[in-house]
């Protein structure tokens, strides 16, 4: 489920927050495994190496660039779980390129393309993703507050945005940034308190 | 260190060392660290003060944003998730960022971001002169050549 805790992490992540990465790994890598495990079952078992790869090369590009997700299209599991599996064809693709395995590619394809997750599943991830976004926007209703979470979620870094959204350009630039992260920790803590709110 | 207890060691181990090849996260900055001072990762432990599980722990973590405004925010930011010293963690990230620079600087490269840290190049011109050319004779005619090329 792509909860308020979940989406909180993502924007720890796009705000920058240093130690988020590595909640990130320890939210998702087992939870990619799992998943990648369920979907490539034969990989799974000939070499696990493969899925655990995989999980760590979506995750770690995920963390290089996280304003890449876009919340509102679907949720966090089913992107990164989509992006581990293209990365896991890919690995599988480089394998049989350099002949070192026998693994044919095409149950793997077959796999990808009829729906590695279930109907069902694809659905309720996509139904949590919509369901935790419109708590998150009956929490925050403040258009002010809404104006910079868009700006978190768009990866945007540079203070100067989130100074014109305050109306505080005429301060000095230690001013704004100060003024800026009081704003952006205020939210953050918000969220975290939602997305403790709704994890029980 | 607030875990989240779901990674094993010997996953949280192998997840670190695949971070090593990605430059965002802290995992690069200190596998360059133990590359320049010849350092196993028992012996950064005991630099750092911290066991083997702390280490692959701060591994996972980002890289310090180079930006002078972040830095010092990041560095402490991390230090207390991990329970490490931050003036030691800030002297490992600036000796990386300075040796790259310098050797960057050297190979004629494209400069990294981090030159625009202030004193930044300079510290690792003070260490050029300090330590004298590190290049050969020849390495700083091909350079030259190369140089000259563009």
């Amino acid at each position: 489920m792509n909860s308020a805790a979940d989406l909180t992490l993502h924007l720890r992540l796009v705000d920058g927050d240093k130690t988020a990465p590595y909640d990130c790994v320890t939210r998702w890598l087992p939870e990619l495994m799992r998943r990648l495990s369920g979907s490539f079952n034969e990989v799974a078992q000939r070499d696990e190496q493969f899925i655990e790869e995989a999980a760590l090369e979506t995750l770690f590009e995920y963390t290089a660039n996280p304003h890449k997700y876009d919340a509102e299209r679907s949720s966090l599991a089913t992107y990164l779980t989509q992006a581990a599996k293209r990365d896991l064809i890919n690995a599988l693709e480089r394998e049989k390129t350099q002949g070192r395995g026998a693994t044919s590619i095409h149950p793997v394809e077959h796999q990808l393309t009829s729906g590695n997750n279930s109907f069902e599943e694809q659905v309720a991830d996509n139904a949590d993703a919509q369901v935790a976004w419109e708590v998150v926007m009956e929490t925050v209703t403040d258009p002010q507050d809404r104006s910079l979470l868009a700006l978190l979620l768009q990866g945007e870094r540079a203070t100067a945005a989130y100074a014109k959204v305050l109306g505080i350009t005429h301060l000095t630039e230690q001013e704004q940034r100060a003024t800026v992260k009081r704003h952006k920790d205020r939210l953050d803590k918000r969220l975290q308190r939602l997305g403790e709110t709704l994890n029980g | 260190m607030a875990d989240n207890a779901n990674l094993d060691g010997t996953l949280l181990a192998r997840a670190a060392a695949r971070a090593a090849s990605w430059p965002h996260m802290f995992a690069w900055v200190l596998a360059r660290y133990q590359e320049i001072n010849n350092l196993t990762d028992a012996a950064l432990c005991a630099q750092l003060a911290c066991s083997a599980h702390t280490l692959n722990q701060l591994r996972l973590c980002g890289r310090p944003d180079p930006d002078p405004a972040e830095f010092a925010i990041d560095v402490q930011r991390v230090a207390e998730r991990v329970g490490l010293d931050a003036g030691r963690l800030a002297e490992i990230v600036r000796e990386v960022d300075a040796h790259t620079a310098f050797t960057g600087a050297n190979r004629g490269t494209v400069a990294p971001p981090f030159l625009s840290t202030p004193g930044m190049l300079k510290a690792a011109r003070d260490r050029e002169e300090e330590n004298g050319p590190q290049e050969t004779g020849e390495e700083q005619q091909k350079t030259d050549h190369e140089d000259h090329e563009d």
